[in-house]
């Protein structure tokens, strides 16, 4: 792989998803997404509830069809899921009557299928002792936490050597520790992997700690890159000294002021135009009325 | 130096511009020549045109032409920023070279001399990742504004810069502070921006090389007003054109009134004859033909810039001072 194509390693270029309304006409809930990332970048997405994150990510996933648009991974387009793009959701979906150690195996067996079988258990059990359960990978999931059970979750991933990971809110179930532990698990297995991230969060600190770049979206419909922060902090990441850099709460405040406007701004709704305009009129804003018609009643101090 | 008292009226509005130079490329496109020099002091006006000309890469405007994208001055001690200001009175802080583009040539380059005051001039420019990212910049009395911008990119469409470059087309941005898209918003300065004007610089297929970004607040604005005139079909330059964006509520609250109007003032209909900027102290006559009630008085000078995309006049942004 070239130097260029690593700067390059996934491409999401206008990437829109549309759903018809009652009335049949298409409703942009994602409208020109672009986005590109390194290999083994982590970029996290940040934004409003419900602003179309993870329609991005399931698109990338290819479990979600994509309206118009592309996602190019390591050089390949990609069309509908494939073994190169592994997702891990907040729930682990493992199959009950199945060990950890089966849930695993289920997907390296598909995948290294051109491998020896003591080749495919030394994968798995590799992977499952990355993530902590050295000691559990005989366990069902009924026998195990909610955070042993994500844990299988990431290893189930993480062992397809997948191109790329797409973590949708993966701790978004757990307590404060677990979150934290499970996070450092990751980092780890990111770090010596090298495989590029995608995390969809609410969590501003999650955001910080384990990203290189934080994108952040704007509110939906029509929902698309506000902006993309790109993090000073080397990987690998030490949290007690990220925590203690000078910049640390800058960039925090920061994150939280833009959900927090992010929510204001959903929840004032639409606002009259007259309020719109108030400061200033740009036609571009306007294009459902008579500009001038607005322009005149929105005139203000 | 031939310098004259234009016009002094007592509600002139202090901008951060207080320095307007406009030069020219010469006809056989070997030099560039100084047009206009104003100085915008107070309720001051004064112009002058000594003949000057710099050859490519020589003086502020030299190195626009040369680089072919917006420069700014303002690290101290620069021999340049320090000189003009003493020619002309003014305590400069920084000074920013605007070049006007017909595709990838240089025609003009506008070069605005800044005072001290809140706000922010920005350069981004492609960067390998296909995003925006700050080239260049000037801040003033915005810590967290200036930290911040260190770190955020703009991909194609996104944000003021984003959507300047995607489109090609200059932009104006304004209610900073209650704009969710304006993200750079929600920073910890006390001085507030209100205003954002963005201006592409070159541009090919319909993109622009790089954007030129303006923030301001209303209290001490780059320009007193600022307008964007564009053809009323954006698929063809011919037709008639018609200002789609205003603000004029740093100095007064019906300018607005003009969004929409197809009637070309003089002063924009010149700019888009000669595809060069045009830059008058005459207010009164730049202005005559405007039917909507805009109060004038207290306004020094106007610049109306041609805007280009690829090698076609697409716009004008007019500049109040």
């Amino acid at each position: 792989m070239s130097a260029s194509s690593d700067r390059r390693y996934v491409e999401i270029a206008n990437l829109t998803k549309a759903y018809p309304n009652p009335y049949g006409e298409p409703v942009k809930v994602v409208e020109e997404f672009n986005l590109i990332l390194r290999r083994g970048e982590v970029v996290s997405i940040i934004g409003h509830s419900g602003c179309g994150k993870s329609t991005v990510l399931t698109m990338v996933a290819g479990l979600n069809d994509i309206t118009s648009g592309s996602v190019v991974v390591a050089g390949r387009e990609t069309d509908g899921p494939g073994p190169d793009r592994a997702v891990v959701f907040q729930s682990p979906c493992l199959l009950p009557w199945m060990t950890a150690f089966q849930n695993v195996m289920l997907g390296i067996d598909r995948v290294y299928s051109h491998g020896s079988r003591l080749e495919r258990r030394q994968i798995c059990e590799y992977y499952l002792n990355a993530v902590g359960l050295a000691d559990s990978m005989h366990k069902y999931p009924r026998e195990m936490s909610g955070g042993m059970q994500q844990r299988v979750g990431i290893a189930r991933a993480i062992a397809l050597k997948p191109r790329m990971l797409l973590l949708d809110e993966p701790f978004g179930r757990l307590d404060s520790l677990t979150r934290m532990e499970l996070q450092d698990v990751i980092l780890d297995v990111l770090d010596r992997e090298h495989i590029t991230t995608m995390v969809i969060t609410h969590d501003v600190d999650e955001a910080i700690y384990m990203s290189n770049r934080i994108c952040m979206m704007t509110n939906g419909p029509n929902a698309t890159v506000g902006q993309v922060l790109d993090l000073p902090f080397e990987r690998p990441r030490n949290r007690k000294q990220l925590l203690g850099h000078p910049d640390y709460y800058e960039f925090r405040g920061w994150l939280i002021s833009f959900l927090e406007r992010q929510e204001s701004q959903k929840s004032v709704g639409h606002r009259p135009a007259s309020q719109k305009v108030a400061r200033g009129v740009s036609a571009n804003h306007l294009p459902t009325k008579p500009v001038l018609e607005v322009a005149t009643s929105g005139a203000a101090s | 130096m031939n310098k004259t008292a234009l016009s002094e009226t007592s509600a002139s509005l202090a901008t951060l511009v207080q320095y307007v130079e406009v030069w020219h490329l010469a006809e056989d496109g070997k030099s560039m020549v100084l047009h206009n020099q104003t100085r915008l002091r107070g309720d001051v006006v004064d112009s002058s045109s000594t003949p000057r000309s710099v050859k490519s890469g020589e003086g502020l405007a030299g190195m626009a032409w040369n680089q072919r994208r917006a420069i700014i001055l303002q690290e101290a001690p620069s021999d340049l920023l320090e000189r003009i200001g003493a020619q002309n009175g003014l305590d400069l802080k920084a000074l920013i070279a605007y070049p006007i583009m017909k595709g990838h040539d240089v025609q003009s380059v506008v070069v605005f001399g800044l005072s001290d005051g809140a706000g922010a001039v920005e350069v981004w420019s492609r960067d390998d990742r296909d995003e925006l990212s700050i080239s260049a910049s000037y801040y003033s009395g915005l810590k967290s504004v200036e930290f911040m911008s260190r770190y955020v990119r703009f991909p194609k469409g996104a944000g003021l810069p984003g959507t300047v470059w995607k489109t090609g087309q200059p932009k104006l941005a304004v209610d900073l502070t209650h704009n969710a898209n304006f993200m750079r918003s929600f920073t910890t300065d006390e001085a507030v921006l209100d205003t954002g004007l963005g201006l592409p610089v070159g541009s090919a297929a319909g993109h622009s090389d790089s954007i030129l970004l303006l923030l301001s607040s209303y209290g001490k604005p780059f320009a007193s007003a600022f307008e964007i005139w564009l053809p009323t079909s954006v698929d063809d330059p011919s037709t008639q054109f018609r200002c789609v964006a205003a603000d004029w509520n740093a100095i007064q609250t019906n300018g607005t009134t003009v969004v929409g109007s197809v009637t070309c003032d003089p002063i924009v209909a010149q700019a888009l004859r000669s595809g060069r900027p045009e830059f008058s102290t005459n207010v009164h006559e730049s202005f005559s033909a405007r039917t909507t009630a805009v109060d004038l008085d207290g306004i020094r000078a106007v610049l109306a810039a041609p805007v280009y995309r690829g090698p076609e006049k697409f716009g004008v942004v007019v500049m109040v001072f």
